[in-house]
């Protein structure tokens, strides 16, 4: 699981802003009578944290974020995603120079020279690993890579490689942890500026250490395109499930839509000149019959419903992190709010996969959906930079209306608009 | 970049915004430089409001009825 990410100097974000799965150690207040009598449901109710003892360690399984527009709240999304891609991909000479991906922040002289930092930690089979990178868009700055055991008693890191760039000598020097030791120091020394050396462990060798974080690093379901959501929607399905039609009509049914049934037809084994599409059949049932028509002419909600769908098939199985932008976008609020309870629950999400999305729909604010460490707001300063924090650092009225106060501009995090006067001015500029 | 060696989340450290709405006689002046200060500072929960002179005694209904 995703324990936190922190992120410096990446498009509208100046100042590291963090972004943290770690549930907020609250003292647990006994629902007093009032607090039932309005029906308000304490933070464990809503979502019980995943508990990892032997660290103390209890992590959210859903996080929202929220913003006016251009504040941000896709940036801090983006920026986990492109990071995580970039592991996958900076190994692969196919992807070209990945490093121009990071876009430092561009308004202010000083931000665009210097470099992007990141930082991630994540937990899976009780390892935690720290993962941290410092680049610009010509080379790899620092690389560096710290674990705890799962075995280790003392919540102590330990270091397995750290690769920095040496400016006066034009190289890198490496240093390497015991429990890495120096048998990669020649592939460590012969990297490509643009290539991590995360990447070349997971994909090239087998190391023992870092499976876990392989792992973790395989399972993220990361964003994409309306197109590309749905092609890898389809190709996740097929790969992964041994009856795909059945089951992601389980859980397409939940929504209402109307289908009764997928259907799946995969390309023909035999067919090895191209990728041939896979073909997504939905039926209904017409005054008894049953009939069938492609997916593309259901509605474009029905359609993302579908993509949707897979992911969460996906991410039952594997327990892994799901990223969704603009998660309300065609969606009705109610099936919104389904999406979320059905990861907030462990009885429907036993794996505990996690759930990071962006929206602009207040009412998902409304009390017992989210709790008050999972709801985030992304502010844009005066310098036109990003400011992300949640709403647990308020320390708000355990009754008082979140999604009413948040357009109200209490948290910040909502657009500076004109007022009545201001717009009557500005239409009159337009005549 | 901040070290973090904890798994704590820090403690809650935000005020929530107050309202405040400024009421004010002058239609173009006074109400351009508070709007002009509400965009720069980008202050949400602030509220600029022009009424008619007669308004302005403390005790006039129109003035009371911003309170509520």
């Amino acid at each position: 699981m995703l324990i936190d990410f922190t992120v410096e100097n990446y498009r509208s974000i100046k100042e590291p802003v963090t972004l943290s799965m770690i549930a907020s150690s609250r003292k647990k207040v006994p629902a007093g009578k009032e607090s039932k009598r309005r029906n308000i449901k304490s933070d464990d109710e809503i979502a019980a944290p995943f508990s990892v003892e032997e660290r103390q360690l209890n992590l959210l399984p859903v996080i929202g974020i929220f913003g006016a527009n251009a504040s941000g709240k896709s940036n801090v999304i983006r920026a986990l995603d492109e990071l995580l891609a970039f592991i996958f991909m900076s190994s692969n000479p196919k992807y070209g120079i990945p490093t121009r991906w990071f876009t430092p922040f561009r308004l202010n002289g000083r931000s665009t020279k210097e470099p992007t930092r990141f930082e991630i930690r994540v937990i899976r089979d009780k390892t935690i690993f720290i993962y941290s990178l410092v680049l610009n868009k010509t080379r790899i700055l620092h690389e560096k890579l710290e674990y705890i055991p799962a075995a280790s008693q003392k919540a102590q890191t330990r270091l397995l490689f750290g690769i920095t760039w040496q400016e006066d000598q034009e190289t890198y020097s490496v240093k390497n942890g015991k429990d890495l030791g120096n048998g990669y120091r020649e592939i460590q020394e012969s990297l490509r500026e643009t290539e991590l050396f995360l990447s070349f462990l997971i994909f090239h060798l087998d190391v023992k250490i870092t499976r876990p974080l392989a792992v973790w690093l395989a399972d993220v379901e990361e964003l994409a395109t309306e197109a590309l959501e749905y092609k890898w929607a389809t190709e996740g399905l097929v790969s992964s499930e041994p009856e795909p039609g059945e089951s992601v009509t389980r859980i397409l049914r939940r929504f209402d839509t109307g289908i009764t049934q997928i259907e799946i037809e995969k390309p023909k084994a035999d067919n090895d000149e191209q990728d041939e599409e896979i073909k997504v059949w939905v039926w209904h049932e017409a005054e008894g019959k049953p009939v069938r028509w492609p997916i593309q002419e259901e509605s474009t909600g029905t359609q993302r419903l579908f993509s949707l769908s897979c992911k969460m098939l996906r991410a039952i199985r594997t327990g892994g992190l799901v990223l969704m932008d603009e998660l309300g976008s065609n969606i009705h609020p109610n099936i919104t709010r389904e999406i979320i309870r059905w990861f907030q629950s462990e009885k429907t999400n036993p794996k505990r996969a996690q759930l990071i999305f962006t929206s602009h729909d207040n009412t998902l604010q409304r009390a017992n959906l989210l709790r008050r460490d999972q709801i985030w707001f992304t502010q844009k300063r005066a310098d036109g930079s990003t400011e992300l924090y949640p709403l647990s650092d308020f320390r708000p009225r355990n009754d008082l209306a979140i999604d009413k106060a948040y357009l109200e501009g209490r948290f910040g995090a909502v657009p500076i608009l004109p007022d009545e006067e201001g717009m009557l001015q500005s239409a009159e500029s337009l005549k | 970049m901040p070290k973090r060696n904890s798994f704590k989340r820090p403690q809650a450290t935000r005020a929530i915004g107050r309202k405040v709405i400024i009421v004010c006689e002058g239609k173009k002046t006074e109400h351009g430089y508070f709007e002009a200060i509400r965009k720069h500072l980008r202050l949400p929960t602030l509220q600029v409001a022009v009424v008619h002179p007669d308004a302005t005694d403390p005790l006039s209904s129109t003035l009371s009825n911003y309170a509520t």
